[in-house]
């Protein structure tokens, strides 16, 4: 898209009597590839872009979007917009505050990638993932594997009516792969998938360390195999990282969400655990939990230089010691009177409008050293590990999940595999137990690519940075096997 | 370039179609032309109009097919587009069987005028919303967006099809002052009708005046009156079942133990009759499907026998049948008795009103499994007694028409969210298996 247009749609949002206007070009461009046994199974792509326009009008917000391909002349979407601003305007009217923003000057970003995906070959792809699915399958225990590549690229160009022009990129890179064991005489399937998650990276990760997970996945579906189950009982969990970003992300990040406390998404399910009059009492977790918003985040998917606005991109904590004291907002959203929000206002595609969207969050480490050194603090636990589908209840304050992996701790040392590990608890309960941090060393950085499986409201990919843990006295049931 | 009329498609994917670079293209192009209107919590945000078109395509070369998708609709744009397809294509495994796509199909009709513009909702209607909900006392969350759409499927076989419609869906949540109780309505229509808003939303304040003090009851089988829209959210997935695919694929409840279908079987009580037709009258609905089969009036259950199954091209090529698209809407015959009539004619069960979060739990029987929500009432001597927190019930359509008591009179209902039209009467059921409570409000 010309920057010409952009700044011609900006100005006739001015000659129209907006006081503000900014334009945002949006590009997303996405590939998939999905390797069965060693047949491709699935390849697709996608290319879309669009301008939204949103001006201030009357002392009111308005907006509208149209696809790039044929966006007609750009005071016809001047138009569009400021009828959209009178309309609110003669509902409600509010102040702007544009202090936030970037002012004048050409400006870009870029997320930090070494070779372009979108460039790699769809052979060399191919050849990744049928490399990973044969190793596997060439072990007669594995009957099954599949392996998928997922790219896409965000890139968008911002014009304010401050003279701003904002170029950015983010380029984020999934490849991830699931082996499956059988067991002939015990009629048992585990399946066990990689640990790497969705990166703000390029195809640089995809070669740096699949070999080896794979390597490490398939040895613990093999072990799993003969594992007795585990006795039902409430044990010490020393949590994995790899299992500890999905349920940060899955049950407590959601009611973080400005939109959930402010009980703005139209669908409030039931009684709100973070209760909007009473927010600087709330205790989300033990003293121990203590959350930043980090928009610098290496290799994090909701890393930025500026949000969709032209604000540059906040950092700073969200949860400090168990308590909330700050939440991503954005300007649209009623103010929280005497509690300090962190503005951060995205779209997840063009034709969307920009809402307050989750930061990449970062969980603070401890002084727990290495996994190894979290468990000789157990006595009688399970190190559990492995992302997995975290089943919630509707109300979304009590959660289920089977983790991929699971070995029983005795005296402080981690002991034989088990399986049918299913950890049924409510959110509150869970982090409120949290009572160990390994140290930064064992941290991870992980996210996904389509936020939505876990809040509706979330349309824009971000990350989470978790240590490993330990959570005391959790309920563990014993997983029915599949019939 | 918005909204795509008949004419302006035809154009667009003629042009596509004349690419020769692949041996065939089928292609999905959808247009809109939409203004939604939030409200959150009795606080108006900005209409957003969006205007966008969108093509998928699916190419063969050779024995092999790919597909890519696209919104840059120039002729470069369809170029590139066809490129990537065609790129796609190369590297996909050999289709053990060709199959073309389909060509011209002289049963489909052309599209009704789509010339005229749609209206859109105003402040003053927004300002009507809100007031309603702030003189109940209560606070409103929810839309009204206004729609234009249209969508053609086209081959270089000659088939070109197209619908277009114009959709205004209404849906709100209301919530009492002291956030205790929750009250929805939901409402589609093809053209902007004030009062049918100001209805939809009295629907959300009703239901949630009435579900005041819910009290909890234990996990139970009940005689159960289910609403029509709730009752739309479980023939949803009920309804997908009836396919071939499925049954051969053991995910559907009509696949008999030795591997055949129950086509032909009486299942159900002998008063259920599911039918569908995209041309019936107040429930219009799309005539074709995707891959371009006609969508023809079927009749799935007569008197509690199925009859037909959904057959898609690949399988009635096989069998040397003619494919039978799935239904778009669906329409259930009922009684005489009206709602209230059937909540007289309970001595003790529930009523609910609708339903979240309900998700297959086995596809092998359909069972269901989800929250009741927005009303659950005890019915105690043919009258409403009382509000009942919301419970999850674990249930499947299956038993329900097996287990049929009494139908009330069909009305028009859609499923949550989505519009599939649908005709449905209230249902009396007996033992509907609910469990604990499920915190919702």
């Amino acid at each position: 898209m010309k920057t010409d247009w952009l700044q011609d749609a900006v100005q006739s949002a001015l000659d129209a009597g907006a006081t503000y206007a900014e334009a945002l070009f949006r590009r997303d461009r996405s590939e998939m590839l999905q390797l069965r046994k060693t047949d491709i199974s699935a390849l697709e792509s996608s290319d879309e872009a669009g301008i939204a326009l949103r001006v201030f009008s009357g002392g009111a917000w308005g907006s509208a979007a149209v696809s790039s391909w044929e966006p007609g002349r750009p005071d016809a979407l001047a138009s569009a917009a400021i009828a959209s601003a009178s309309q609110l305007a003669k509902l409600r009217t509010q102040d702007i505050d544009l202090s936030s923003r970037e002012q004048a000057g050409r400006q870009a970003w870029e997320s930090p990638m070494e070779t372009d995906p979108f460039a790699v070959s769809i052979e060399e792809k191919i050849d990744v993932l049928r490399g990973l699915t044969e190793k596997a399958l060439s072990i007669s225990q594995i009957p099954f594997a599949v392996a998928n590549l997922f790219f896409r690229r965000m890139e968008s160009e911002l014009v304010t009516s401050r003279d701003a022009v904002l170029r950015q990129r983010s380029t984020f890179t999934y490849p991830n792969f699931a082996v499956t064991a059988f067991h002939q005489r015990l009629r048992r399937m585990d399946t066990r998938s990689s640990s790497l998650e969705a990166q703000a990276a390029g195809w640089e990760i995809v070669n740096a360390s699949l070999e080896s997970d794979l390597e490490t996945s398939m040895q613990e579906a093999l072990k799993l195999q003969t594992a007795d189950p585990v006795a039902r009982d409430s044990y010490d969990l020393v949590v994995h990282p790899t299992l500890l970003w999905d349920l940060l992300f899955d049950t407590l990040l959601p009611h973080l969400d400005p939109r959930t406390v402010l009980a703005l998404d139209g669908n409030r399910p039931g009684d709100q655990w973070i209760d909007i009059n009473n927010l600087a009492n709330i205790t989300v977790g033990s003293e121990l939990l203590t959350l930043r918003a980090d928009s610098s985040l290496p290799r994090g998917l909701a890393s930025c230089g500026w949000d969709d606005t032209g604000r540059p991109s906040p950092s700073g904590t969200i949860v400090d010691a168990g308590r909330v004291v700050r939440l991503p907002f954005d300007e649209t959203l009623p103010r929280l009177a005497g509690f300090e929000t962190l503005g951060f206002t995205r779209t997840g595609m063009w034709n969307i409008p920009v809402a307050a969207a989750m930061p990449n969050i970062v969980m603070n480490a401890g002084t727990g050293g290495t996994v190894t050194e979290l468990a000789a603090n157990v006595d009688n636990g399970l190190l559990v590990k492995g992302r997995s589908r975290v089943m919630m209840n509707p109300a979304k304050t009590l959660f289920r999940v089977r983790p991929q992996m699971a070995w029983m701790i005795r005296g402080g040392e981690v002991a034989e595999p088990v399986r049918g590990v299913e950890i049924e608890t409510s959110v509150e309960q869970f982090w409120k137990a949290l009572d160990m941090l390994s140290s930064d060393n064992e941290r991870i950085t992980a996210g996904d690519l389509f936020p939505g499986r876990s809040s509706a409201l979330w349309e824009v990919p971000f990350s989470v940075s978790v240590p490993a843990a330990v959570f005391r006295r959790i309920p563990v049931y014993t997983a029915q096997e599949a019939g | 370039m918005s909204f795509l009329s008949r004419r302006q498609a035809e154009r667009l994917l003629a042009g596509l179609m004349q690419n020769d670079r692949v041996d065939e293209i089928h292609a999905v192009l959808r247009s809109t032309d939409g203004t939604v209107f939030r409200i959150a919590e009795n606080l108006p945000d900005a209409p957003h109009r969006t205007s966008d078109s969108s093509l998928q395509i699916t190419v063969r070369v050779g024995r092999r097919y790919g597909s890519a998708r696209t919104n840059d609709l120039s002729e470069e744009g369809l170029n590139v587009l066809v490129e990537r397809a065609a790129r796609h294509a190369s590297v996909m495994p050999e289709s053990p069987r060709v199959f073309p796509f389909p060509g011209a199909d002289a049963s489909a009709q052309p599209a009704a005028d789509d010339s005229a513009q749609m209206r859109i909702p105003s402040a003053e209607v927004i300002r009507g919303v809100i007031g309603q909900s702030t003189g109940a006392d209560m606070r409103i969350s929810g839309s009204i967006a206004a729609t234009r759409s249209s969508i053609s499927v086209a081959t270089s076989n000659g088939l070109l099809l197209h619908h277009p419609s114009d959709r205004i869906h209404t849906r709100f949540r209301v919530y009492a002052s002291n956030g205790q109780s929750t009250g929805f309505g939901e409402h589609f229509s093809s053209s902007l009708d004030t009062s049918r808003i100001e209805r939809t939303v009295q629907t959300a304040i009703d239901k949630c005046a009435a579900w005041r003090n819910p009290v909890e009851i234990d996990p139970t089988r009940i005689t159960t009156v289910f609403e029509p829209r709730a009752l739309a959210d479980l023939f949803a997935p009920f309804i997908q079942q009836f396919s071939q695919r499925a049954i051969e694929e053991d995910g559907s409840f009509l696949r008999k133990l030795d591997g055949s279908s129950f086509v032909g079987s009486k299942m159900f009580k002998e008063t259920v009759t599911l039918r569908s037709d995209p041309a019936a009258q107040g429930l219009l609905s799309l005539p074709f499907t995707l891959d371009g089969i006609p969508v023809k009036p079927e009749t799935w259950i007569r008197n509690g026998v199925i009859e037909q199954v959904a057959v898609d091209r690949y399988t009635a090529d096989e069998r040397g049948i003619e494919p039978v698209a799935p239904p778009t809407n669906l329409m259930m015959d009922g009684g005489e008795q009206t709602l209230d009539e059937l909540i007289a004619g309970t001595s003790r069960g529930l009523l609910v009103s609708g339903f979240a979060d309900l998700r297959m739990i086995d596809p092998k029987n359909c069972l269901l499994s989800g929250s009741t929500r927005d009303g659950l009432f005890m019915i105690e001597d043919g009258t409403i007694t009382g509000a009942v927190r919301n419970l999850m019930i674990r249930e499947t359509p299956v038993y329900m028409l097996k287990e049929l008591e009494d139908a009330g009179i069909p009305e028009h209902t859609s499923t949550t969210g989505t519009y599939v039209p649908m005709l449905l009467p209230p249902l009396r059921v007996k033992d509907a298996l609910y469990g604990a409570s499920s915190g919702l409000i």
